[in-house]
């Protein structure tokens, strides 16, 4: 189902007599990339699916007027973090708490997750990408999970490639730092 | 080949980092991706489509049926009016005939009652010296439904 370009299924949901279809089409082609990104950013199951469905609903709605200035998978992608990022903001400020103990309840999420099959690595590893800010949180993941080009994530993100860059170059640095001590 | 560039990119930045094995430590239930796409569909049927708005103007045919029915609704209100004028003249008469034979049994029935009293059932009225006129007026007066047929009528018991 992976063979229809993009423009293909843009084409089959604005022109062809069912667009459910090609909506669905385009779900298949990207669920697993947009939910494995938004997982990364929230880290957990139920979190991760909730807004995976409204990140598709979104789309759905805005595909209507979508026009290709941008790609649908960096469009999509845009959509996804900006409700991730969202929705831990919301948790943030519904319970009054600090971003350091949300870091505190995601790592200790981690260690009770039964979803979560790493290994005391992998742990540290997560660890440490909570402990960065946001914004190079979404960078770093980006990059080194989804191996996506800056120019693409450039368009993502709204930032420059030189931004980016740097800010990964920073998160990585810092991840490094942290695995590696003791 | 943006694997290879990333893999070079961070062996420059993070050698240690990238030594490490790049695996994803989550995992998801059992057929998740499998009914992810039904999960996302039944979520939209459940949001309502925003049904495009379309502008009266911007369609020709839609002004054209708006004129006709606006010219429609004004000439079925001036025919309207016209026969009302003429079904309120015809209402006039009818009442005026009503009015009349109404008139007519009022007065025939006061007429018969008057002459149906006994000697000893009418009461001794003082002896007033009335003209005709007087009793007219005053009967007149008493009798407001009278007012339309008054000299007619009341000459003619006579």
């Amino acid at each position: 189902m992976d063979h229809y370009s993009d423009d293909k299924l843009l084409e089959l949901f604005h022109h062809g007599n069912n667009p459910n279809y090609a909506f669905g089409l385009l779900v298949r082609k990207y669920q697993e990339k947009i939910y494995w990104h938004i997982r990364r950013l929230v880290l957990d199951h139920e979190d991760a699916n909730d807004i995976v469905q409204e990140v598709f609903i979104k789309a759905w709605k805005g595909l209507e007027n979508f026009r290709a200035d941008s790609g649908i998978y960096t469009w999509l992608y845009r959509i996804a973090t900006n409700e991730a990022l969202s929705f831990l903001q919301r948790k943030k400020r519904r319970f009054f708490i600090p971003w350091q103990d949300v870091e505190n309840n995601m790592l200790n999420k981690i260690d009770s997750d039964s979803w979560f099959q790493g290994n005391e690595i992998q742990k540290k590893l997560q660890r440490a990408i909570l402990k960065l800010p946001e914004k190079q949180r979404v960078v770093f993941n980006l990059r080194y999970y989804d191996e996506m080009k800056y120019e693409e994530m450039s368009e993502v993100l709204q930032t420059s490639v030189g931004a980016l860059k740097a800010s990964y170059h920073h998160a990585a640095k810092k991840i490094e730092e942290f695995v590696t001590k003791d | 080949m943006e694997k290879k560039i990333t893999n070079n990119e961070l062996h420059q930045i993070a050698p240690e980092l990238n030594k490490l094995r790049k695996e994803n430590p989550f995992a998801v239930p059992v057929d998740y991706f499998q009914e992810l796409p039904q999960s996302i569909q039944q979520s939209i049927s459940k949001e309502k489509k925003p049904s495009p708005v379309v502008s009266f103007f911007s369609n020709p045919r839609f002004v054209l049926s708006g004129i006709t029915t606006f010219l429609v609704i004004i000439f079925a209100g001036y025919f309207y009016f016209i026969k009302e004028a003429s079904n309120g003249l015809n209402n006039q008469d009818w009442v005026m005939d009503e009015l009349a034979w109404y008139s007519d049994y009022q007065t025939d029935v006061y007429y018969d009652m008057v002459l149906s009293l006994e000697d000893n059932q009418v009461e001794e009225t003082p002896d007033l010296d009335l003209t005709d006129e007087q009793i007219i007026d005053y009967l007149l007066d008493y009798s407001y439904y009278l007012v339309d047929y008054p000299a007619v009528e009341i000459d003619s018991y006579q």
